[in-house]
């Protein structure tokens, strides 16, 4: 592994348009700022790692299973009228 | 279009219910190609079929009936990925997982679909409070329906 010092708002840059600079360093937390080109995701890995398992897992879903969660009783609730998607 | 998959044997799928995923799923990126199937059963629950590998398949509801006010928040630029330009135009779905105990579901990376299009993208939604293994409870009015 490549290993590189930085102090604060120094940046490494990583190819031609990956930028990571470091934004704040307090006690054993360092934050982070990355600009990189939008068709190149992002993740904290815990968050990545915890999705692809969770990914891997739904994959595998039986049929019968999946029928019988929606089947699965609660009580009603009031639909909500704004599209999913918003900026 | 002829598939293979271990869940339903062989299908014939129609050209419309092709989905394709430039980057393919989060940690899952091999696979791209896949068709959306309404399942034989029950209605409102989907099923996104790998055309690559049979054994591959999500089963995929709104997460409306998982959440009611769920909320996808992304920008523009994330949008562009699946060439949306208007977010009413992206069917918005989650996946849905079983623990020895209960049904979950991932709000937290919900996938987005541009039908249109024929696109797929599965998002992160990190800074919120949708979870990776929401427990599920559908509500009577959909069970009825389905």
């Amino acid at each position: 592994m490549l290993v590189l010092s930085r102090h604060r708002d120094e940046s490494i840059i990583i190819g031609d348009d990956i930028k990571i600079t470091v934004v704040d360093i307090r006690g054993d937390k360092v934050r982070l700022g990355i600009n990189a080109p939008v068709e190149i995701p992002v993740h904290r890995q815990e968050v990545y790692e915890a999705i692809q398992r969770e990914n891997r897992q739904a994959a595998q879903m039986d049929p019968n299973a999946a029928r019988e969660a929606v089947a699965t009783p609660a009580e009603p609730h009031p639909r909500d009228p704004r599209p999913p998607v918003s900026r | 279009m002829d598939i293979l998959t271990t869940r339903f044997g062989p299908i014939q799928a129609r050209p419309q219910d092709r989905v394709e995923f430039p980057k393919g799923l989060i940690g899952v990126p091999h696979l791209k190609r896949f068709v959306l199937l309404n399942d034989p059963q029950t209605p409102r629950l989907v099923w996104l079929q790998s055309t690559r590998d049979p054994a591959w398949a999500f089963a995929l509801v709104d997460p409306r009936s998982v959440a009611p006010t769920y909320q996808v928040r992304s920008t523009p630029e994330q949008l562009q990925a699946i060439q949306v330009a208007e977010s009413r135009d992206v069917d918005v779905f989650v996946t849905l997982n079983r623990t020895a105990q209960s049904f979950i579901a991932n709000l937290q990376a919900p996938i987005l679909i541009n039908r249109r299009l024929a696109l797929g993208l599965q998002l992160v939604l990190s800074d919120t409070q949708y979870p990776l293994r929401q427990v599920v409870n559908f509500p009577a009015a959909l069970r009825k329906s389905a």
